[in-house]
């Protein structure tokens, strides 16, 4: 549709093109072109080739020489009198006016699929709004009003403001080396050797009605090159040490070696969702992700057969999870029992409260519609079993955790969602963001709430209005949102940017989207994205963990909470995903805060990439 | 994506629910179309999901990428039918006996 | 002959009282009715009897004889030239019926009175024929309309395609130094009031505007023959000119008829006219733009300017359909009607972005009334939301502009004008292949 001289101004470097038939021989103005705004989609459709068009600033007041017709691209033989172009919002300009802020923070969001034709029908949905375009979400703000680099200013400006920092609890995690897993007589520890108990396999397997069979593997880093069966959860070896609770005290935990959970029912159906991260260990997984094994790590992995045809049903991923943990849980006691002089490594997670700062809360949403779309909550040993509450039998409604609680293991993971984007256990045993919110002194981390993501569109509304009502009155300042993997999951992720922004609290979003996981909806709240893809083509490339939230983005989305919080833009997230947007925002924090960060790598780094590359790329 | 040469055509499909498992639901599609089956999270739903419902999307059709075949899928594939195969003998032999 | 309808309501404002009762006789230019609020005296067109006073309407059953002689009006002074427009009960002829009296009441201080004779709405042809015909007592309506209003320049807006008519004018006016010409192009919509007064006076108003803002009426040409009649016979207003066309026996060729009385049935003229060939499509009472679907025995008012009768409609099957509504077009009721005609199911509805309501809930108005805003964002709406086929009822621009985009996203575009275009035999509102310019009279003269 046509445009008004303010919007040709803000487009000025875009192309222009005549929204209506125009005769030879009249001044071009504003009212005369299109919005560039849906050039997008007029690409998508073969309706617009913008080759050779002159930009709007070009053509404003020079004069047609041919009638030519609606979007039709004004190029320069049918122009007379183009004024010659000035330097696209000189980069140089904008950077330094942004040095003093810390810059843009990231994001790239969610469009919908090529042709703009993406169309989703919620149903009774009464809190979507279909209407606004995907568009409209996120994109790279150009400066914060919170100045992490010139923390020094900010600290002199605002003296009076400043509190003492008050410590709520810590966690202690003592660390014990493993460099061999064999099976023996018992399970015990012995130095760095692990041993289990050959014949554990008999208890496992009698422990659940549903578990036909149960087989241990142990791979090594030479055995990487191992078909599995579909990985359903990798998790640490970690218990309490004496009678600390989850989440305080002191946590013992095996380096060097973790749980792998895999299966197939009794006809040799994966189980899970939909096997399909099957296939040679080494090609599936992406090492170093917060909720995938390191290289170098030796697997402990079962191979569970469950009872024919309960792949699909919620009791038997839950028995293979369970008949697995009869062997955690073996380990775990001779863990407890180990010589302090084994521990070759002690850290520890201070929990503070710093009064003062903006308070913000993170909502993490977890899978909740059923079957292997489950978590238990709040095991008693890290990651484990016994204690843990299904959140799909809790109502997915929102549970509060302390951020310690996270990183104790507080989630054990049975979702089985695309192997990308799934949060395995050991995701929330090294959750990013919560790190770097814990950590940063320039905010006050209150606490964590996981929210399930129910199946039916009215129970998720219901969940989303509870965590609304939570966040009034927490009294947050800021607020981010995540959610593991895409589909109907977003319709909640959305309600709960809804609720929370309704509320004047400034939201961050973070999931996959990319190309594949675009958001199916959007509202007005939903203006600060960041987009945990790491996939070359954005999609759900079938690599564990390859998509999940990883430390680069947890630090754009710090970054861009800040920002929110301070009242600032963001920019409109790019019709299409656009990889760029991410990496110039993570340049602009780099500069700012003078500190590298370090991308991870994705699948393009495994070996066969020559293979996926032909697929995918 | 742009390798798609039909990707645009997009198509009103519609369907009846026959199977509904605790994590995905299982879809004939209207007029001997096919069958689908999608975990819960890809089904978006108003209402408890029933049998004999009636659900509808759009889609667009399925297109070959390419010619070539990936070897590490027919390798993936082969392994997983030959152990099915085994596992389900297995299985009825357990119950025989 | 059979019973005359005379509706309480023929123009903007509230509706009339009626001032006689059953069993009244009434003759031609009797008042049967007066206004209540903004409005305009209501005469009977007939001699005869007053059957029933209902709601809307007085019904009155003529007799088998009609003599020409009429009631004339009475105002207290004869020179009142206004007085006169008022009690004669003229409203705009054109089709929006507002009292003339009130419009030309208001001084324009040397300013211009516009005369619509654009005949815009495709298949009318009463106004040209009119200006060919009587040309001399037009002229004289506008004379006497520039006096009252004081305005010092008369300029005639009238479409460059009708030569004979122009030139007929250009000889009627060249003596008169007051009085000029222009010229508008062959595209739809010029009538449109604020059309008018851009192209003559390269003022573009805002919605909400009158005229009166850029010291200026607008009245149709057959109300000016109202005005010279009231003024020159004090006759009263209560016939009208029209134009019956379409699927009658005998052909397509519009029927101009004069003088037609108030109150007469849709069907009495169709009859007049050949009947209708059967089968058709529907009945249009207006122009095929923003004319209404009309029944046999509805009557004719003071604002009817064409009957219409359609071909069929084409059936769309129950295929989903994007209505794009547009201030030039029909409303949306009058769109979904269309599609509702056509068997096609509407999923997607579009407003043009210069389709503006002047006040909640009144008609549409068109902010630059033939000039495109641009559509392409209303196509890519509709073929998000799954349109096959989409209805617009858009000017000759943005009709153009449409189909710029629309075929390219496989999108069966239909004019809720076709059924009427191809009945008619006028081309489609599709492409647009004449120019927007035209060249103007030497001196409009």
């Amino acid at each position: 549709m046509s445009i008004t001289a303010e919007t040709a101004k803000a487009h000025a470097h875009d192309p222009a093109v005549l929204c209506c038939r125009a005769e030879a021989g009249i001044t071009i103005e504003a009212a005369n072109l299109e919005d560039p705004a849906i050039f997008d989609d007029l690409v998508d459709s073969g309706l617009l080739n913008l080759d050779g068009a002159l930009t709007i600033e070009e053509v404003l007041g020079a004069k047609l020489t041919k009638t030519c017709d609606s979007l039709c691209p004004l190029t320069a033989d049918v122009v007379e009198g183009a004024k010659a172009p000035s330097k696209p919002a000189a980069p140089e300009a904008a950077e330094e006016e942004a040095a003093p802020a810390p810059a843009a923070a990231p994001v790239a969001a969610a469009a919908p699929a090529a042709g703009g034709v993406l169309k989703i029908h919620i149903g009774e949905g009464k809190d979507i709004d279909l209407e606004i375009p995907v568009g409209a979400l996120g994109g790279g703000s150009a400066a914060a009003a919170e100045v992490p680099a010139g923390a020094a200013a900010a600290v002199a400006a605002a003296p009076a403001a400043e509190q003492e920092a008050k410590l709520i609890r810590s966690l202690t995690r003592k660390h014990f080396n493993i460099t061999e897993v064999k099976r023996g007589p018992e399970t015990k520890i012995e130095g760095t050797t692990l041993y289990i108990r050959e014949g554990i396999e008999k208890e496992c397997i009698d422990s659940q009605k549903l578990v036909y069979d149960l087989k241990i593997d142990i791979i090594t880093p030479a055995d990487y090159h191992t078909y599995s069966e579909t990985i359903m959860d990798v998790q640490p070896i970690a218990t309490k040490e004496g009678e600390d609770e989850l989440g305080s005290g002191v946590t013992r935990v095996l380096d060097g070696v973790v749980m792998m959970v895999t299966g197939t029912d009794a006809n040799g159906v994966q189980i899970g969702e939909f096997g399909s991260s099957e296939g040679f260990l080494d090609e599936n997984i992406m090492w170093g992700r917060p909720g995938a094994p390191e290289k170098g790590e030796i697997f402990i992995k079962t191979q569970v057969t469950v009872k024919e045809g309960t792949n699909m049903e919620r009791p038997g991923p839950l028995a293979a999870h369970t008949a697995s943990d009869i062997i955690t849980q073996e380990i775990r006691e001779c863990l407890k029992k180990l010589d302090e002089s084994l521990v070759t490594d002690t850290e520890t997670f201070d929990q503070y409260r710093r009064p003062g700062k903006k308070k913000v809360v993170i909502v993490k949403e977890i899978m909740g519609q059923g079957a292997m779309h489950d978590n238990l909550i709040l095991p008693v040993e890290p990651v484990g079993i016994l204690g843990g509450k299904p959140n799909v039998d809790l109502g997915n409604v929102p549970v509060a955790v302390s951020p310690l609680e996270v990183l104790d293991g507080c989630i054990h993971a049975l979702t089985c969602i695309g192997p990308a984007s799934k949060e395995m256990s050991r995701h929330y045993w090294r959750e990013p963001l919560v790190l770097e919110a814990l950590h940063d002194e320039e905010i006050d981390l209150c606490g964590v709430i996981f929210v399930g993501s129910p199946q039916i569109n009215a129970e998720k509304f219901y969940v989303s209005k509870r965590v609304g009502q939570i966040c009034e009155m927490l009294d947050v300042d800021g607020a981010f949102v995540t959610t593991e993997g895409f589909g109907n999951n977003h319709i909640d992720f959305a309600s709960h940017h809804e609720q929370i922004g309704m509320r004047g609290i400034p939201v961050v979003g973070m999931s996959f989207c990319a190309v594949q996981g675009a958001l199916v909806v959007g509202n007005k709240y939903m203006t600060h994205m960041v987009d945990n893809n790491k996939s070359e083509s954005g999609i759900e490339n079938e690599v564990l963990a390859c998509n999940t939230l990883c430390p680069e983005d947890a630090v754009r989305a710090v970054q861009m909470l800040k920002n929110a919080m301070g009242g600032e833009d963001v920019k409109a997230a790019e019709k299409k995903w656009n990889p760029n947007v991410k990496s110039s925002n993570v340049e602009a924090i780099e500069s700012v805060t003078g500190k590298g960060l370090n991308l991870v790598e994705n699948e393009q780094s495994l070996p066969m990439s020559q293979k996926r590359k032909e697929k995918y790329d | 994506m742009s390798d798609l040469k039909y990707g645009d055509k997009i198509i009103r499909m519609e369907g009846v629910i026959v199977e509904v498992h605790d994590g995905s639901v299982a879809i004939d599609l209207k007029g001997r179309l096919g069958y689908l089956k999608v975990p819960m999270r890809m089904f978006i739903s108003d209402y408890p999901i029933k049998v004999g419902q009636e659900v509808a999307w759009n889609m667009s059709f399925v297109e070959q990428l390419g010619p070539e075949i990936n070897e590490k899928y027919v390798s993936n594939l082969d392994t997983y039918t030959r152990r099915q195969k085994e596992m389900r003998e297995k299985n009825q032999n357990n119950k025989e006996v | 002959m059979g019973n005359v309808q005379i509706l309480l309501r023929q123009h903007v404002g509230a509706p009339c009282a009626a001032i006689v009762q059953a069993g009244d006789e009434v003759k031609k230019g009797t008042k049967i009715a007066t206004p209540t609020g903004l409005g305009a005296n209501i005469f009977s067109s007939v001699y005869g009897v007053v059957e029933e006073v209902l709601e809307d309407r007085i019904v009155i059953r003529p007799d088998e004889e009609q003599k020409e002689e009429f009631v004339p009006i009475e105002v207290e002074d004869e020179n009142d030239k206004l007085a006169l427009v008022k009690e004669a009960g003229i409203v705009g002829m054109g089709g929006a019926g507002f009292p003339t009296g009130v419009k030309i009441g208001t001084d324009l201080k040397g300013g211009y009175v516009l005369v619509n004779a654009a005949e815009c709405e495709p298949g009318l042809r009463h106004n040209i024929m009119q200006l060919e015909e009587k040309t001399d007592i037009t002229i004289r309506g506008l004379k006497y309309c520039m006096e009252i209003s004081n305005a010092s320049k008369g300029i005639i807006a009238i479409k460059k395609k009708n030569e004979k008519a122009v030139q007929i004018l250009r000889d009627a006016i060249k003596d008169d130094d007051s009085l000029t010409i222009h010229l508008l192009p062959d595209i739809y919509p010029m009538g449109e009031e604020r059309a008018v007064v851009r192209e003559c006076l390269d003022k573009l108003l805002d919605p909400t505007q009158l005229p009166s803002a850029a010291d200026a009426v607008v009245i149709n040409c057959e109300t000016l023959l109202r005005i010279a009649e009231a003024i020159e016979e004090k006759k009263p207003c209560y016939s009208k000119n029209m134009t019956v066309i379409g699927k009658l026996n005998g052909g397509n060729e519009p029927h101009v008829y004069m003088d037609i009385p108030v109150g007469t049935s849709v069907g009495d003229m169709i009859e007049r006219a050949g009947g209708i060939e059967e089968p058709y499509g529907e009945i249009i009472m207006g122009g095929p733009f923003t004319g209404k679907s009309t029944t046999l025995d509805a009557p004719v008012t003071k604002t009817t300017g064409g009957i219409i009768v359609t071909i069929e409609f084409p059936d769309l099957h129950g295929a989903p359909v994007g209505l794009l509504v547009c201030a030039c077009g029909g409303s949306e009721d009058r769109m979904r009607e269309i599609c509702e005609k056509m068997n096609g199911k509407v999923v997607s509805v579009a407003r043009c972005k210069q389709a503006v309501e002047p006040k909640p809930g009144a008609a549409l108005k068109c902010e630059n009334p033939g000039n495109c805003p641009g559509q392409a964002q209303k196509c890519l709406q509709f073929k998000k939301d799954g349109a096959e086929y989409i209805i617009i009822g858009n000017c000759s621009d943005c009709s153009n502009t449409v189909m710029g985009s629309a075929p390219k996203m496989k999108l069966k575009t239909f004019h809720q004008t076709d059924h009427v275009m191809r009945t008619i035999g006028h081309s489609l509102y599709r492409r647009l292949t004449v120019s927007k310019q035209v060249d103007q009279l030497p001196n409009g003269k």
